[in-house]
């Protein structure tokens, strides 16, 4: 099974060095099924991603599988809790989803969000959006939203 | 001529004290007639999670299960369901008063030996709506099934069991509102139960976490389930590599 991984990475890595015009996630979707396929989602309105750290490939491998035509909002919330090692490992990553977030705009005006939240040391992590995001960001495409905690419930003793 | 409030008066007044719990209390006091109304917002909602013998302490104030406010209730939360009934030959009928409710949140229920604390559950309320289940065991969905108008159902953190031993309803609840589940690395069992359920599933709302491809591969399966209904997707995506803790993704 590594041995596949590796030869697959292998493949993909002298498809970028042969090609760079061809776009990486493109070869990647093309070669595998998604674990998450939302194709058969037909009536979506609203999908929200809750991703773990800055990593979003699964997320961007799900998001090129939606066909509904009746989508209104993308969110996309990294759950971090600090910055977590060279951020440089997912900038191509934020910028694949950058550009497929804008494509679900102009074709389809699906709105973006992006939730936030604040790190372990209690600052915003809002500062990080225009980076992450650069286009969708001077666009004004994307609506910035801080990430509060579901309130506790209230119960009756 | 009666010098008392015309009871439509009462009842509006003091409905507009239903989330004030200290003065409802205190109508209580004000008069015989003012406590049917006033118990009708104190038993919205019931939670039973001490271990010092709430269920016994309840029952011992309202021996009468047929009079007692319990029907009231339209909220009810029990946790640490075993200990509380534990000994408790007529839990049965004290369930069965709470007739009425429409949302059960059930919390760290699990138990050894064959018989589930859970079967005194089945169906004891017909009108419930939301069933929530935390820190349960897996043998759950002959409770699930049990409630014809179930819509909205969330499953977090339930414990892993022999996904076999299970035997398929000729029925199931139409499941139309929200699905809840919550449970990291165990979607592909909870998913493969709920898609044998006979009537299907009709999830208007998915909120699901995946901790890997499994996960993703069987929250694949419950939103091709209900592509026809299913506005709202709700995905935790945390796959590949490390996984957070548990806790924090609930």
């Amino acid at each position: 099974m590594t041995s596949v991984v590796s030869s697959r990475v292998g493949f993909l890595q002298l498809l970028r060095l042969s090609d760079a015009s061809l776009p990486l996630i493109d070869v990647v979707t093309a070669m595998e099924q998604p674990p998450l396929d939302l194709s058969k989602a037909t009536k979506l309105k609203y999908l929200m991603f809750l991703c773990r750290g800055l990593k979003i490939q699964p997320t961007i491998m799900a998001l090129r599988t939606v066909e509904s035509k009746t989508l209104q909002r993308i969110t996309i919330h990294p759950h971090i809790s600090a910055i977590e090692g060279p951020i440089e490992e997912t900038v191509q990553e934020w910028q694949d989803l950058d550009r497929l977030l804008i494509q679900f705009w102009t074709s389809r005006s699906v709105r973006s969000q992006f939730v936030y939240g604040r790190d372990e040391g209690g600052n915003y992590l809002r500062d990080h959006a225009p980076s992450l995001l650069p286009e969708l960001t001077r666009r004004g495409l994307v609506d910035l939203v801080e990430h509060t905690p579901p309130s506790l419930r209230t119960t009756m003793r | 001529m009666s010098r008392s409030l015309p009871p439509e008066i009462l009842d509006l007044t003091i409905d507009h004290l239903h989330d004030e719990p200290t003065a409802l209390k205190a109508c209580c006091l004000v008069s015989k007639s003012w406590v049917p109304r006033t118990r009708k917002h104190l038993f919205a909602l019931v939670e039973f999670r001490t271990l010092q013998s709430p269920v016994e302490r309840w029952k011992k104030n309202f021996p009468d299960h047929s009079n007692s406010p319990a029907h009231h209730t339209h909220t009810l939360c029990i946790r640490n369901l075993p200990t509380l009934i534990a000994a408790d030959t007529e839990v049965g009928a004290w369930i069965r008063s709470f007739r009425n409710v429409v949302q059960l949140h059930l919390e760290r229920i699990t138990w050894e030996g064959p018989r589930s604390p859970l079967v005194p559950f089945h169906g004891f309320s017909p009108t419930i709506r939301s069933l929530s289940l935390t820190r349960t065991s897996f043998e759950v969905f002959d409770l699930i099934c049990s409630f014809p108008l179930l819509e909205d159902l969330t499953l977090v953190l339930l414990a892993a069991d022999d996904a076999d031993r299970w035997t398929v309803p000729l029925a199931s609840p139409k499941l139309t509102g929200s699905l809840e589940l919550i449970t990291p690395g165990m979607v592909p069992p909870i998913a493969r139960r709920l898609l044998e359920l006979p009537d299907g599933l009709h999830f208007v709302k998915i909120r699901v976490t995946c901790l890997n491809e499994e996960d993703a591969r069987s929250a694949t399966d419950l939103v091709s389930r209900c592509s026809s209904t299913l506005e709202i997707l709700d995905i935790g995506c945390f796959l590949p590599g490390g996984f957070p803790s548990a806790s924090a993704i609930v």
